[in-house]
């Protein structure tokens, strides 16, 4: 998985989780991460729309499962 | 690629180019950049570093000596770079700090950097310290919810934050779980430990009214209650006539059924107003109109004045953030969560402050800098009438209104100091014969302007007024004289000035340092008070000897039992006397009240009047039955350190046994809790005559009277007046 947004994002995960070694993958879920509640999912929304200054529609957040939905989200809303 | 070109984007845009890049042409374009861009910009940064695993020799350019060294962007790419490798952790702290200085806008995320590396170095405490700087800053939601998480961390694994322990329950219709990591770190930043209990969101009512919640088993000393105007249940239009009653009694009925459980004092949120209103003004215009309702309630809130009840002025919040940002419809939908995310840190700001103020922690002196501060220009160079305050110029027009601001506050009790490096002659000059000036020289209640250090003449301040120094807010224009006092006193509050005047205002009122709780005759009297003690003490040098000047200011000592009219301050003396408090206990309005209705607790005030003038109320005592009904133990025990050495205790004192003889008590039990602030009083127990029962190793210890037994000499020099 190849995206210029992966290195910021990973940095973001790592801190919310506090892994410093997390690595980022786009199949990364709640499922795979137990540490990922539905509090969590808000501060990731809160942390990504703020470090690359856009904004996730009600509709897109509440269709996040996994960490590659943010990455196909960003992938649309920065050049 | 064209050095030149890339140099002339803008950050973001370079920040594209570099992300786009063959991986081939890296290392051409990065050398070309890094060393030279002479701004910083901390997604750039991201993007670099994002790229940084592809670049050919990349050991090159991360080495100890590499060229990035030269440019302040370079220096964050080493210093995040060094960060995550074990062996150049000390390189890395020595970048961070030179970065925390150099770094402008981005100091408190250095210090949050700086934060995470000495986490990883095993340097604790120092990771706390650098967050609490961080927090100092007063950065955004974003940087702050990342300092607040790594502070919980470190306090999960043990971490000792400094301060004094406060419990905190919250109840809200709104999920708060953001709100809690925030609250600790901007509670940890003014010197308050907090522990929270966020209740389930939307059971508010059951949690307050049950005596078996989980908030009452918490056993809080704060209640939050954070409402907002979905909780009113109001439709646009047509409320019932009574609709702001019956909001406004029911908010009074639980306050009622939750301090009958738990004795805490009630931070309630006033209403905010509706971001959108399909009523439009008829809201507001209509009777029954859900603005005007809303409007209704908030003042009723305001003018209940209820003892332990604190209103959170929301709508004045809202207003100061903008309703567009206080509100965000998307992450109610998403999150129910209320107000925005990014003005928790306002709105919990605003708690903390309360907060303060009822523990006895609010900041009670201005400290103002003169040149370029107070106004535009130089004294020693410009002279008195080159300088500019007030009309016509707009620079002089924005000095003027921070003279104005310090003036309010003084009007209301906070005491105003000048600290400046400037000759005194020079400096005291403008205040004689500068058109313009607000302040006048006896504004102040002290004025020192000398070549000293300004940390040194701080505590000559704090020192002159016989008040801690982490009572002091200091202004400087001057971002060196800021940062020395930072380092030396991370106690003092530093005002971050902008490099506008016009923001000055702004910035000192922002965070509400002089917050109170409510508004005492002894505040609007405290100046002149303080200024009558400097012609007492010229009296004192006049007089020579003790007995002499004692004699000549013809004290008379007005006393009785606590009352309706003296509770707001007897409430406000306990939760902020410090200094002469044998046992520091912060009673709050509704404890006072209990004490009051309590026939077996005596209550005394003590208002002393003397030849200058009223010194007000200047002494509390409380004392109640110990272990039998015949042997009291002194509750409280405190004095304003403004009457020391006046004989005002031992008056006190003798007030006190006189009333335990008339009541049949055998004994008294006196107890000294000693605190980071009340040594003057180690021994005062001792000194009056007490015997010593029984001292524990921290050096609390207890002392007893036989009123039997023994009898108080009479006070020389102190009169009573009757109540």
């Amino acid at each position: 998985m190849s995206s210029p947004h992966l290195f910021r994002l990973q940095g973001i995960f790592r801190e919310i989780f506090d892994q410093p070694a997390l690595m980022l993958t786009a199949g990364l879920s709640p499922a795979t991460l137990p540490e990922w509640d539905s509090v969590a999912t808000v501060q990731l929304v809160l942390a990504t729309e703020q470090t690359f200054g856009v904004r996730f529609t009600t509709n897109e957040v509440a269709a996040i499962t996994c960490a590659g939905d943010f990455l196909t989200l960003l992938e649309a809303k920065v050049p | 690629m064209n050095a030149e070109l890339l140099l002339a984007l803008d950050d973001r845009a370079l920040a594209r180019v570099i992300a786009h890049l063959p991986a081939a042409d890296l290392g051409a374009v990065l050398a070309e950049v890094v060393s030279r861009r002479t701004s910083l910009d901390l997604e750039l940064v991201g993007t670099v570093l994002g790229r940084l695993p592809e670049l050919a020799e990349r050991e090159r350019w991360l080495a100890v000596d590499s060229p990035w060294r030269g440019s302040l962007l370079g220096r964050w790419l080493l210093a995040q770079s060094w960060s995550g490798d074990h062996s150049r952790i000390p390189a890395a702290m020595e970048l961070w700090s030179e970065l925390v200085e150099q770094s402008g806008r981005y100091a408190a995320d250095a210090l949050l950097e700086r934060a995470k590396v000495r986490r990883e170095a095993g340097d604790v405490a120092g990771s706390v310290a650098d967050l609490i700087a961080c927090a100092q800053r007063q950065p955004g939601y974003a940087l702050l919810s990342k300092a607040a998480r790594l502070l919980d961390r470190l306090a999960a694994k043990g971490a000792a934050i400094p301060g004094r322990n406060i419990r905190i329950g919250i109840v809200s219709s709104s999920t708060v779980e953001l709100t809690p990591p925030l609250l600790r770190l901007l509670a940890a930043r003014d010197g308050l430990v907090a522990e929270i209990y966020g209740a389930p969101f939307g059971v508010y009512r059951q949690e307050l009214m049950d005596p078996g919640s989980g908030l009452h088993a918490f056993k809080p000393d704060f209640i939050i209650v954070a409402l907002h105007w979905r909780d009113a249940g109001l439709e646009p239009l047509g409320n019932a006539p009574d609709a702001a009653d019956r909001i406004f009694g029911e908010l009074q009925q639980l306050w009622a059924a939750a301090q009958r459980v738990t004795p805490c004092t009630i931070l309630q949120h006033a209403f905010d107003f509706p971001p959108h209103e399909s009523a439009g003004l008829l809201a507001a215009r209509e009777i029954g109109g859900r603005a005007q309702v809303l409007a209704e309630v908030n003042l009723r809130l305001f003018r209940a004045r209820m003892p332990g009840v604190v209103i959170v002025d929301c709508p004045r919040l809202a207003a100061q953030a903008g309703a567009e940002t206080w509100s965000d419809d998307a992450l109610w939908h998403v999150a129910k969560q209320h107000p925005a995310a990014p003005v928790l840190p306002l709105l919990l700001d605003r708690y903390v402050r309360l907060i303060a103020a009822r523990v006895g922690l609010a900041k009670k002196v201005l400290v103002l800098d003169l040149d370029n501060t107070l106004w535009a220009g130089v004294v020693g160079e410009d002279g008195p009438h080159g300088i500019k305050v007030g009309p016509p110029t707009p620079i002089g027009e924005a000095h003027a209104a921070l003279q104005r601001y310090a003036l309010e506050l003084k009007n209301r009790g906070v005491l105003l100091a000048v600290c400046s490096k400037n000759n005194d002659a020079d400096s005291r000059e403008p205040f004689r014969s500068t058109l313009g000036m607000v302040l006048k020289e006896d504004d102040f209640a002290l004025f020192i302007a000398n070549w000293e250090e300004k940390p040194a003449n701080l505590r000559q301040i704090a020192q002159q007024l016989n008040l801690g120094t982490d009572s002091l807010v200091f202004v400087d224009d001057n971002p060196l004289e800021r940062a020395k006092v930072r380092r030396e006193m991370p106690e003092v509050a530093v005002v971050d000035l902008p490099a506008d005047p016009a923001g000055y205002v702004g910035a000192i009122d922002r965070r509400g340092y002089f917050e109170a709780l409510a508004l005492s005759e002894e505040d609007l009297a405290r100046n002149e008070a303080y200024k009558a003690n400097a012609s007492r003490y010229s009296l004192k040098a006049e007089a020579g000897d003790v007995e002499g000047f004692l004699r000549r200011l013809d004290m008379r000592m007005h006393h009785g039992p606590f009352n309706g009219a003296v509770h707001d301050r007897v409430v406000q003396l306990l939760n902020k006397t410090n200094q002469f408090n044998v046992t520091t206990r912060r009673h709050g309005p509704a404890e006072v009240a209990a004490f009051r209705a309590n026939p077996a607790v005596w209550t005394q005030y003590f208002r002393l009047v003397d030849c200058f003038g009223d010194n007000g109320i200047i002494g509390l005592m409380l004392a109640r039955p110990a272990e039998a009904a015949d042997i009291w133990e002194i509750d409280t025990l405190l004095m304003s350190c403004r009457v020391l050495g006046r004989q005002a205790e031992e008056f006190m004192m003798a007030t006190l046994l006189a009333a335990a003889k008339e009541r049949g008590i055998a004994r008294v039990r006196g107890r000294y809790l000693p605190t980071a602030k009340n040594g003057m009083v180690a021994d005062l127990f001792s000194r009056l005559g007490f015997m010593e029962e029984s001292r524990m190793a921290d050096g609390a210890a207890t002392y007893v009277w036989d009123v039997r037994g023994r009898v108080f000499p009479p006070v020389a020099f102190v009169r009573s007046a009757g109540a």
